[in-house]
């Protein structure tokens, strides 16, 4: 079921007091490709992280569908964040020592609310094949391109068919060519599921694939409706 | 298997020179001890059960562990030799009964004993196959001996000579083997037993040759003085005792001067023992008599000694290693901080997150405690040998 994320006088700041986040009222629609803009260290990957539960802000209310994000506590965020959202780094942040097929049931192996079935590898198996990965599923990821890397990165993520998929830079260091192939997956997937994407980003062409853009810096929608492609 | 154990699984396989290297490190650290321990135990087990069954031992005077150990293990150097007639004398006190040992030669690596049958019937040995030796020049194997020389009942044992230049002394004896005694898990099941007279034969104490007084001896005979022949070396010395020669072996002296290693005294009771025992009291007796037990206590008191400083530096070196181990194992949390993170962020649980580590932990150690606990079972299985080896040297 696709999620509405909503923010409403949100402030986070880090420990040593440097750096704060505020979000006084932000809502992204259930099924959006919504885009979070801004330069580098205006906060993006915090709002990701506000957003899948990873932080916790001092102040304010965060709702991920029906789940208050901003109020329930670590386990809970933990037990939602597997079932329901799927992350996607730009570092990929694959586990080295894991084939491409155990990575991307990684979520499977750590959570405890998910159950690795036979149904699962076999999605798990057409995920890979769809992303052109079929014939290297039990290869090693440190055997594999920077965008394989990344392909395995996403399909780890959508393995759960999660209703909001989160990517923090997903195409930041990639070539153009597998840029275009990051964002055709995950058209792919929000076209088939119905889920909602957001990512951030910098990259100013990639703009175009989202229908939505937000800017980070005062999270006031800067671009709203849907953007010519 | 488990999400968690998977995980861990496909860590330590995708590092398995680290991870051999930690089993190996904490095995060791487990094994030495605990091995060291159990091979201590045993040969304390074995040496005592030995010497526990043999009451008293007679030598010349000298190193009563050397005496010991010749006798009980049919090793170790050879102690000084008394005379046969020692073994007249225990038996004209009455007090117990004597059985000589001669514990000087070997076959290869098989050390020979001379002795007589009645030590068959002391030690509880019994021939397995084949029979007893009946004549001059028969041995019978104990099962190990037999079984690494791949010799049965019917084939032969050729004694090794002492020294390659020594002309006039020791010469090869090939000797018939009448008997295979069944294994007894004592020392016994190493030795190559024969007749005390035989190892005077190997000793050269007695020899064969031609009949002097036959015509084709002639070429030989140097001169005949009355009943007294005198022959040179062309004369053909027997180096193997056959039923056809068997009658023109003799021997050269007196049999009481006839050198044997040991005698093993079975007093007839504990007033016996300790008559016996007062009887080689004397300083000026050539002779020592020791209980061999004693002195097999006083060996293991001075290697249990040794035991406790050994394993007070093993167990100093093993605190070092699983420190090191440790250190090891942070240092890898700390590499792996993102990877952890990995997991936190896409919503491991914090239980399995950290049950993926311990897991690894528990991985390696578990191996490497099952590794140490094999090892210490092959040490208890196969200890025995490897303790009458060590004893050997």
């Amino acid at each position: 079921m696709p999620a509405t994320i909503q923010l409403t006088d949100v402030e986070f700041q880090y420990g040593d007091g440097g750096f704060v986040l505020q979000a006084p009222c932000a809502s992204i629609e259930a099924g959006a490709r919504a885009a979070i803009t801004g330069q580098s260290g205006s906060g993006k990957t915090t709002l990701l992280s506000l957003i899948c539960g990873i932080a916790v802000p001092q102040r304010g209310r965060i709702q991920v569908g029906e789940f208050e994000m901003s109020s329930e506590p670590d386990a809970a965020r933990r037990r939602f964040r597997i079932r329901n959202i799927g992350l996607v780094f730009q570092e990929f942040e694959l586990l080295e020592y894991l084939s491409v097929i155990d990575n991307i049931l990684l979520p499977y192996r750590i959570g405890d609310a998910l159950r690795l079935t036979g149904e699962t590898r076999e999605r798990a198996s057409g995920l890979a094949e769809r992303v052109g990965l079929g014939e290297k599923l039990r290869r090693g990821v440190e055997r594999l391109s920077h965008g394989e890397r990344q392909r395995v990165g996403i399909c780890r993520a959508l393995v759960t068919e999660p209703p909001l998929v989160l990517a923090d830079e997903p195409t930041g260091s990639l070539d153009a060519a597998n840029k275009e192939r990051v964002f055709a997956i995950l058209a792919e997937y929000a076209a088939r599921t119905g889920a909602t994407v957001v990512a951030a980003t910098h990259d100013r062409e990639s703009l175009s694939w989202f229908d939505r853009v937000l800017d980070v810096r005062d999270l006031r929608p800067a671009i709203t409706g849907s953007v010519a492609r | 298997m488990n999400g968690v154990a998977y995980l861990a699984w496909r860590y330590l396989t995708h590092h398995k020179y680290k991870t051999a290297i930690l089993v190996l490190a904490i095995t060791l650290i487990l094994y030495v001890p605990a091995g060291l321990r159990a091979l201590v135990r045993l040969s304390e087990r074995q040496l005592t059960s030995r010497a526990a069954a043999t009451p008293l031992l007679i030598g010349a005077k000298g190193s009563p562990l050397e005496l010991v150990l010749n006798s009980l293990y049919a090793r170790a150097e050879v102690p000084a030799p008394l005379t046969y007639a020692a073994v007249d004398e225990v038996t004209a006190t009455g007090l117990a009964r004597a059985i000589p040992l001669y514990v000087r030669f070997h076959a290869q690596q098989d050390p020979i004993v001379g002795t007589t049958l009645d030590y068959f019937e002391f030690r509880g040995l019994r021939v397995a196959a084949g029979r007893q030796m009946a004549r001059l020049g028969d041995c019978v194997l104990g099962a190990s001996a037999a079984r690494r020389r791949g010799t049965a009942p019917g084939g032969w044992v050729i004694s090794s000579p002492e020294n390659a230049f020594d002309l006039a002394g020791v010469y090869p004896l090939k000797m018939r083997v009448t008997g295979v005694l069944a294994y007894s898990d004592s020392p016994d099941d190493d030795a190559i037993f024969t007749d005390v007279k035989t190892t005077w034969l190997i000793e050269g104490l007695a020899h064969g040759h031609q009949d002097l007084t036959k015509p084709e001896a002639a070429p030989g005979v140097l001169k005949r003085e009355g009943g007294a022949i005198t022959a040179n070396a062309s004369v053909t010395q027997y180096n193997e005792v056959t039923d056809e020669n068997i009658r023109s072996f003799h021997f050269h002296g007196d049999a009481a001067t006839f050198p044997i290693t040991a005698i093993i005294a079975a007093p007839r009771d504990t007033k016996s023992a300790t008559l016996l025992m007062g009887r080689y009291q004397a300083a000026d007796r050539p002779q020592q008599i020791v209980q061999p037990l004693e002195v097999i206590r006083e060996l293991m008191s001075a290697v249990f000694a040794v035991q406790s400083f050994v394993l007070t530096a093993l167990i100093v070196t093993g605190v070092a290693t699983l420190a090191t181990a440790g250190l090891v194992f942070l240092l890898s949390l700390r590499l792996r901080r993102r990877e952890i993170a990995t997991l936190v962020k896409i919503g491991g649980s914090r239980a399995r997150v950290a049950a993926v580590v311990v897991s690894e932990v528990a991985a390696v150690v578990g191996a490497s405690a099952m590794l140490a606990a094999a090892l210490t079972w092959i040490t208890g299985s196969f200890g025995s040998e490897i303790i009458r080896n060590l004893v050997a040297r």
